[in-house]
This record gives C-alpha cells, structure tokens and sequence, in this order.
C-alpha cells in the first residue's frame, strides 16, 4: 500500500493543473446540466468548446488524455525508462494509476452525480448503486481503453496515432460488417453478440495487466490486434438469417399479432416516382394495408426482408434489413422503407417479379394500465419521473428520471380531454386516439455522465405519420394537443411474442416502389 | 565462492544480427568486473539482458542467483543500476526523486545519502532537466549507491564526461560501495585500468577472454628481440605470439601467455641463438589491441 500511495502522491503532485482543469470542467458540466437554459458562456474560441452541447465531449477528453499522461508517467514501452530498474512492483503501479483515476475524476464524478440526482428531486441512497454501475461503464468503455492506449504507446503522439488506429480499424469493421446480408439485425444474434462483446472488453484489460506485468509491447499489440480479428471475423461469418429466423419463427397468418397485405403499388395515391440516381442506395417504399391488432396490444415491426422471384425462376434478397415501426389497434395501413444498392436495383427494376416480404414482430401487451392526469407546471409520477408539459411542443411530455426511461404505452383520448387548441392554416387538432411509445430497456446498461436523463414522451396524429410530401393540395396537420388536466392513459408494455410473416404480391416492378410514403 | 552473474550460451539475434554469441561469463562476490570492447561489441545488450530489459534469444543468465528473466520489483532493492541511456524523470527536482526513491528502498541509507550529495556536489533544488549530463550520472549513481546494493551495474558511466566529473564518480563509487560487486561496460581502457579487478573483452558479440587483471597483465608481454642474422619470420611461430613482423634484425611481437622461461625456449627454438632479448610490460589498451588486431586479421 506503501508503494501505491507513493506513485499516487509523485502523479498528483506533476499532474494538478490537469487536474484542476478537469474539476473545474466537471464543475461547467454540472453547471450546465443544472442551468440548461442559461446563455451561453461566449462566441469566442474558448468559449465554444465550454458550451453545454461540448463541455461533455470536451471532458472525456480531458479524461482520456490525463488517463494516458498519468500511464506515461511510467512508459512501459522501450527499455530506457528509469523506473524499470527500481523496484516498482508491477500491480502495484497499476493499482496506483487506478487509485489516481478514481481519486480525481472517479470520486468528483460521483459527488456531481448524486448533486444532479438530488437536485432533479431524486432521492441518493436508493440510486447509489445505479451510479457505481454508470461509474463502472464509463470505467469500461473510457478508462480501460485509455490505460490500454497509455500503456501501449511512450508519447502523447504515438498515443493519438493509436486512437486513430483503433478509429480507422472500427470504422473498417463497420464498413465490412455492413456488407454482410442481415448484419442490420445483428442484435439478435445474442451468443455471438455476448461473445465479442466479452472478446473486447477482455483482450482490453488483458492487453492492459499483461503490459503491465510483463511488457511485452508488441505481443501485447499482437494480442489486441488478434482479438479486432476475430471479433470482425465472427461478424462476418455469423449466420444473422438464421438468427432472425430463430428469434422470430414464421406463424400463420390466423397466428399473427397484425395481419399485413401489401398494397400493390398502382393503388399508390403517388404519381410522379422518381429516384435519386446520385445517391447510391435506393428507397423502396412498401404500402401495407394492416389490420386485426388486438386492443390493448401493439405492434412492432422490428426487420423486414425482401426477396424478389424473377421470371427465369432464380430469387434474389439483400437480406433483413432493421426497422422501428409501430402499429396499433386503429391503424389500417403502414409504410415500410426498404433500401437496396442502386446496382441491385437498376438490375431488376423493370422485370416484372413476383415480390416477398417477410416482416419481423414484436407483440407489446399493455399492462398495470392506468390514468394520469397531466398537471400544471412540474409534477411527479411514480413511473416516469419528474415531467412537465413541453412548453414549445404541446404532443409531448418532457420528463426527467434516474438513469433511463421507463418502457411506456400511453394512449391520448382528446375527446375526454378539454384542450382547446385554434385551428390554424396549417394545423388543426387531432380528435382521435393517439398513442406514445417507449420501449423498454434493460437495467444493466446504464451510459453517460449524468445519472439523470431525460425524454420526451411524444404523442403523434395518425395522419402525421403518413404525411404525403407530393401532394400539393393544401393540407393541414393533424397535431395532438396536451393541455394540464388531461387524463392521459399509462401503461407497461410487456414483451410478448416475437414472429415472423410472409406476405407476397405478384406482377409488380420495383420501379413502381420507388414513390414516396403512402396517404 | 558463488558467482553474482553467471551466463551460459547467452545469445541475442535483432533478425540476422547477432548481438551476443554464446556468452559464458561468470563474476565473482566483491570483483569489480568491466567488460571492455568496441562500440557495437555487445556490451550494453549483455547488461540489458542481465537486468530483463531484454528477453536473450537463446542461453540462460543468472544474477545474484536468479534467473535473469524473472528479474523484476523488489529484485531491484539489491541492484542499482546506472546507464547512460536511461530517461530520468525531468520534471522532478533532484531531492524529490531521492525523496522518492528512499521510500522504495527498506536499505535506504540517508546518512550515505547526504554524503553522497556532498561529495558529487548535487544541486538538491535543481530540476532534472536543467542538470548538464555528467551531472544526471552523478544523480544516478547517488540513487544507485545509497541503499547498498549487493551489484551495482553501469553501462558506460563515464562516456562523455569530463575528466573531472570522471574521477569524482569514480572515487564515489570505490569509497562508497566497498561491500558490493560492481559490473560495468565501457570502452575507456585507460579508466578502468585504475580500479577494475577482472575484465572481460567482447569483441562482436563473442567474449574472447574474462580473467583477473593481475593474470591478465601478467600473461601478456611484448617482446623484442635482436637476431643474430637477419631473416624472415618463421612459420613455425606459436599461435600465442601475436603482431609479430620483423624490421632489419630486429623481431617484434606480443606473447599472450607468457612464462619467462617457456617463452625463451620457444624463441631458441624458432629463431635459434639471438643477441638480446627485452621483454616489456604492456598497458591494458596495448593488451586489447593486440587482441582486436589478431581478431580482425582471422
């Protein structure tokens, strides 16, 4: 503990203006989050980079970089160090390093954490362990990483030729992800998911001790390079079809939560279909008719495939393709976006084909139902916070909470509701039901600085979702107006099945896809 | 008498160079070694690898009885080392550092301490970087000799130095570190002459010899002799007699395992009766270039 304390006290003492920089920004940043509507600090230079959209950014920088300066301070790399020869105990060194980071930043971040949940009217001792799980994240996926990048490289540029190493390498890996079919619906293939996951934080805090205790820099480097291999390879050769198939197994029609048609495209209201040849992928937009959502219940098209059967008999597919649509009791038709390249489509848009979908669902049950009525001003619900009516948007709900928000489904009846809004030349109320969505998140992933999140809980017209940009006749919006006193309905959506449906239309040219979104 | 430092077919490849070349080397307790040679000989990957800075390719080392791979943490409360190359943490103020460093070290002897920054005159509230380089040695080795280390290693400690500061880190290190095994590299004969007990002379990556510095000078001598009728130099000269050429009647050369008496007799044998014969003693730096001459002619 001796040894530890000695290199703790050495680093405090050469890196205190870092650190005075970084207590000091920690401060801005609680100030700001504090004050998110106070002016900004100035237009000068300086003044940019402590503004509230920055100063978080700016502060995990200044995070990283004085975790790297404080590795440098004893350089693993090379053999001319003066350390090396003393007998410094290698875990110990480590150890004093983290003891650094906890003391000045770990600590700090802590105290401004339980300030911003106790001043956002949040009770500490309940939320202590949330914020040691944020504090551990943040531990994870910036101050592994950057001992990782200390410990591996003897100058501050040697370490940000490294940070754009790794930059470069992931943005190879997403590029050569993105080119295997269904990699968009990668979450559900949870194993391999889990395995590179664990893969990376592993090879990462291997990499770190393994320096630490033998430094063997360029086994070490080998090490990490080894596990970005592997973790791209299992990307690549992961079978992400069979996981969508899985996850989601193929019902009946009579089984499924919704029942979907598609609309042939010459019932589109859309005539003048163009595509945009300079952009190099292509939007298909696919109306379906919807129906049969059982009340209290809603739909979430989570993937989409397409496969086309072509006149010779051989069928092509990009593969699923990921996708975040809700449909709810009401609702009779939907509009599905579909992208494919501009060389697959110019290949095959003027063949008449026979073309199938296959939808992935999600089946939500509203449960533990229900009514709120919307106060004035600032008011608090057991579920979602701390909310108030959004003064500059009257559909939504601006609430704050501990951590991440809750997983809701609220139903806005405007014809219980006494919320007189004027119409206007371009809006006019929306008098039926109207929905919001929050989908639930798990507990364990908790990111960011600040424990206290907030979200907007936003109700949208039917219409609006199907606003035809084409159209020129004059049109006004159906918007949703929230007013205090309003009940709204609260629910907790319970995840219930996932399936998957076919659905098909024959004698249809892509071509005729390529409109926009459908009335 | 256990050896402090043992190595057994040390070898170091960089890719096709060969560093060090099945180095069997072997110093005894309280012997105060310098291993001597030409730049690039292999000096300083040798002391590399003796403290595990470096991983050898192939052999095995040992110091103070350990193996030289496992050499790291508290194994260094019983070795100081002092190296030219090494980078001193700048910022710091030279009583911060011994301030520091005393806190490693259970063997920490402030008394020799102060009397090792008085005797090297140490500018205690001088930053590192603002100390000219013979001053950063003289830090070094204070910080190297103040908790009574059994081995003390220096890589080339007087390189560049003036000859001043030279003899003050010298003197520093023979009245202050009487108990312990010294090991150092250098290629300043003259230096070492003075104070080493054995040398050892490693000539690209080879040890051609480690032995005493009495049996060394003892074993070598130049030797002249005055011939009787003029000739050439004969084929039939043992392999020990090294730089031998001949100028009039007048014979040159240099015994490498001289014996007055054998040497004589090995002379009457090649050349017959001559008129005189003058054996010299030779300086270490006349020893080795023999030695490196002989070398380069093989």
């Amino acid at each position: 503990m001796k040894q530890i304390l000695l290199i703790f006290r050495k680093d405090a003492i050469r890196h205190w203006p870092e650190i005075l920089i970084s207590l000091a920004l920690l401060g801005i940043y609680a100030y700001w989050e504090l004050h998110p509507k106070m002016p900004t600090a100035s237009y000068s230079f300086t003044g940019i980079f402590l503004r509230e959209e920055f100063i978080a950014p700016v502060l995990v920088f200044l995070w990283s970089f004085l975790t790297v300066r404080v590795v440098h301070g004893e350089s693993l790399v090379g053999d001319r160090q003066w350390w090396v020869t003393k007998p410094y105990v290698w875990w110990k060194l480590l150890a004093a390093k983290v003891l650094f980071l906890l003391a000045f930043v770990g600590l700090p971040l802590f105290l401004v954490q339980l300030y911003l949940l106790h001043n956002s009217g949040f009770p500490i001792l309940p939320h202590i362990g949330g914020v040691l799980r944020m504090q551990l994240i943040l531990a994870t996926i910036l101050f592994l990483p950057s001992i990782a990048l200390g410990s591996l490289t003897r100058s501050l540029a040697q370490a940000l030729l490294g940070a754009v190493i790794v930059l470069l390498g992931a943005i190879a890996a997403s590029y050569l992800i993105a080119q295997v079919p269904s990699s968009a619906m990668s979450s559900t293939a949870e194993t391999p998911d889990a395995v590179q996951t664990l893969l990376l934080v592993a090879s990462i805090w291997v990499a770190a001790t393994w320096q630490y205790a033998r430094r063997k820099t360029w086994y070490t480097r080998g090490l990490l390079f080894g596990a970005y291999a592997a973790i791209v390879l299992i990307s690549v050769l992961t079978p992400y079809q069979k996981y969508v198939e899985k996850k989601y197994p193929l019902v009946d029609e009579r089984e499924a939560p919704a029942h979907f048609a598609i609309l042939s495209p010459n019932m589109d209201t859309g005539k003048n279909r163009r595509s945009l040849d300079f952009i190099s992928d292509v939007s298909l937009y696919l109306s379906l008719a919807v129906s049969d959502v059982a009340p209290g219940r809603m739909v979430l098209v989570n993937g989409i495939k397409a496969t086309i059967d072509l006149p010779d008999g051989h069928s092509w597919s990009p593969g699923w393709k990921g996708q975040w649509l809700t449909i709810w009791p009401e609702d009779d038709g939907e509009s599905l976006l579909y992208e494919v390249t501009r060389k697959d489509y110019e290949r095959f848009k003027t063949s008449t084909v026979r073309l199938r979908l296959e939808l992935a669902l999600t089946e939500y049950q509203a449960i533990a139902k229900r009514q709120s009525l919307l106060g004035q001003g600032k008011f608090s619900d057991a579920a979602l916070g701390v909310c108030q009516l959004d003064p500059l948007n009257h559909s939504a709900i601006k609430c704050v909470r501990p951590f991440r928000p809750p997983g809701l489904m609220a139903d806005f009846d405007p014809s219980g509701a006494n919320c007189a809004m004027a119409e206007s030349d371009e809006e006019v109320p929306e008098l039926d039901l109207s929905h919001a969505w929050l989908p639930p998140i798990g507990d364990s992933f908790v990111s960011g600085i600040n424990p206290v999140t907030d979200f907007s809980i936003s109700f949208l017209a039917k219409t609006k979702r199907s606003y035809l940009p084409q159209d020129t006749s004059p049109r006004k919006l159906r918007v949703v107006h929230l007013c205090p006193g309003a009940a709204v309905s609260l629910a907790r959506p319970l995840e219930g099945r996932k399936v998957r449906v076919k659905l098909e239309i024959d004698g249809v040219r892509l071509q005729d896809f390529t409109g926009s979104l459908r009335d | 008498m256990n050896p402090v430092i043992r190595a057994e077919q040390l070898t170091k490849r960089y890719r096709r160079l060969c560093a060090l070349d099945r180095v069997n080397l072997e110093v005894q307790e309280g012997a105060v070694f310098a291993l001597v040679g030409p730049n690039g000989a292999g000096k300083t990957t040798i002391i590399k690898v003796l403290m595990n800075l470096i991983e050898p390719t192939a052999g095995t080392a040992q110091v103070l009885g350990m193996e030289s791979r496992k050499i790291r943490g508290s194994a260094y409360t019983s070795i100081g080392y002092v190296s030219e190359n090494q980078e001193a943490p700048e910022w710091m103020r030279v009583s911060a550092l011994l301030a520091y460093l005393r806190e490693f070290y259970p063997t920490w002897d402030k008394d020799l301490e102060s009397g090792l920054v008085k005797q090297l005159e140490l500018p205690l509230e001088r930053k590192i970087k603002e100390l000219s380089r013979g001053m950063k040695m003289k830090l070094a080795l204070a910080s190297a000799l103040a908790f009574h280390p059994k081995l003390i290693v220096l890589d080339e400690p007087f390189g560049g130095l003036d000859p001043l500061v030279r003899d003050q880190l010298i003197e520093g290190l023979l009245e202050r570190a009487t108990d312990a095994t010294i090991f150092l590299s250098s290629h300043d004969l003259a230096e070492i002459e003075t104070f080493a007990s054995h040398v050892g002379y490693l000539d690209e990556g080879k040890l051609r010899f480690s032995e005493e510095l009495t049996s060394l000078a003892a074993r070598f001598r130049e030797v002249e002799l005055t011939l009787e009728i003029e000739g050439e130099l004969s084929s039939q000269m043992p392999e020990s007699w090294l730089q031998a050429n001949v100028s009039g009647g007048v014979v040159r050369f240099v015994e490498s395992r001289f014996e007055e008496q054998i040497t004589a007799a090995e002379i009457a044998r090649v050349f017959g009766p001559v008129k005189d014969v003058v054996f010299r003693t030779l300086t270490l730096r006349e020893i080795f270039l023999a030695v490196a001459k002989k070398e380069q002619s093989a």
